[in-house]
C-alpha cells in the first residue's frame, strides 16, 4: 500500500497513522506515534534554541535537554492513566520551575543519603526497583510490579524510536 | 511450597494473594530478554526482580547513549521536512 503522505493535511496524517497496524507485539502504535511526534517537535525546538557548535559544553547541554525531552515526551504520550507517567510529568515540571540554588540543595541532600546507604549491605531488590521506577516509593508491591511492567514496555518503545531517529539522521 | 508462605509474610499485606504476585512476576519475566525463555518454576521471584532492575538500568544507559548521539547529529541535520518520513519508516 503506497500512499503519498506529503499531500495529506496534518489531521488526515494522524488518522492514517492511527489506523496502521503495528508490527511489534508489545507496543501500542498510538503511543509510539504520539511519542515520536512529541519528541521530534522537542528536537526541532532544541535545535532552534541551542547554539550550533560542537563544543563539549554545548553538546552536553543539548544532550541533557534531549534526554529530558525523551522522558517527558514518553510520559506525555502515556498520559495520566499510569502512576509512573504522572510522577515523571511532575518531576519534569518541577525541574523546569526549580531554581538553581534549590537544585543544588537537593543534590547535596541526595549525596548525603547515598553516602549513608553505601555501607548498607544486601540492598533490598524491592527498594532498588522503587528507586528506578518513577513514583515507585509510594506504591504497594502489587502496584509496583504492574507499573514496572508498563514502564519497561514504554522504555523499550522509547529506545526503539530514538534509535530509529538516530539511524535516520546518520545516513 | 514453604517459599510461598514466606513470600506472603514478606509482602506484609494479607489482602494481596500469592497468586496475584506470581502472576505479576511471571508477566514481568516475559518482558526480560535474559530470562524470558526459562521455565517459570526455575526462575525465582527475586531473580526476576534482580533482572528487572538490571534491565531498567541498561535501558536508562541506552537512552543516555542515544541522547548523546542525537545531540551530536542534531547540529548537522535539516529536521523540518523529515517528520512524516521518520514516522512512516518507524511504523512500517
Amino acid at each position: 500500500m503506497v500512499v503519498c503522505l506529503s499531500i495529506y493535511p496534518k489531521k488526515s496524517l494522524q488518522l492514517y497513522l492511527a489506523s496502521m497496524n503495528s508490527k511489534s507485539l508489545s507496543s501500542n502504535p498510538c503511543r509510539k506515534t504520539s511519542f515520536t511526534r512529541r519528541f521530534l517537535r522537542a528536537l526541532a525546538e532544541i535545535r532552534r534554541e541551542e547554539p550550533n557548535s560542537s563544543s563539549h559544553v554545548d553538546i552536553s547541554r543539548r544532550c541533557q535537554r534531549i534526554k529530558v525531552a525523551a522522558y517527558a515526551s514518553m510520559a506525555s504520550a502515556v498520559g495520566s492513566k499510569r502512576a509512573w507517567s504522572r510522577a515523571m510529568i511532575c518531576k519534569v515540571r518541577n525541574r523546569a520551575i526549580c531554581r538553581a540554588s534549590m537544585r543544588q540543595k537537593i543534590k547535596i541532600s541526595k549525596w548525603k543519603k547515598a553516602v549513608a546507604n553505601k555501607h548498607r549491605r544486601d540492598v533490598n531488590q524491592e527498594d532498588e526497583l522503587r528507586r528506578l521506577v518513577p513514583g515507585g516509593k509510594s506504591m504497594d508491591f502489587c502496584k509496583l510490579l504492574e507499573e514496572t511492567a508498563h514502564y519497561i514496555k514504554s522504555l523499550t518503545t522509547q529506545v526503539q524510536v530514538m534509535r530509529s531517529i538516530a539511524d535516520y539522521y546518520s545516513t | 511450597m514453604s517459599s510461598r508462605r514466606s513470600r506472603s509474610r514478606q509482602s506484609g499485606n494479607s489482602r494481596i494473594t500469592d497468586d496475584q504476585i506470581n502472576d505479576l512476576v511471571s508477566k514481568l519475566q516475559q518482558l526480560l530478554p535474559e530470562i524470558r525463555d526459562r521455565r517459570s518454576d526455575k526462575v525465582s521471584a527475586s531473580m526476576v526482580l534482580q533482572e528487572t532492575c538490571n534491565y531498567i538500568r541498561s535501558l536508562h544507559r541506552e537512552v543516555d547513549d542515544l541522547s548523546e548521539r542525537l545531540s551530536e547529529l542534531l547540529a548537522t541535520t535539516d529536521a523540518s521536512s523529515a517528520q512524516a518520513a521518520i514516522i512512516r519508516s518507524l511504523l512500517m
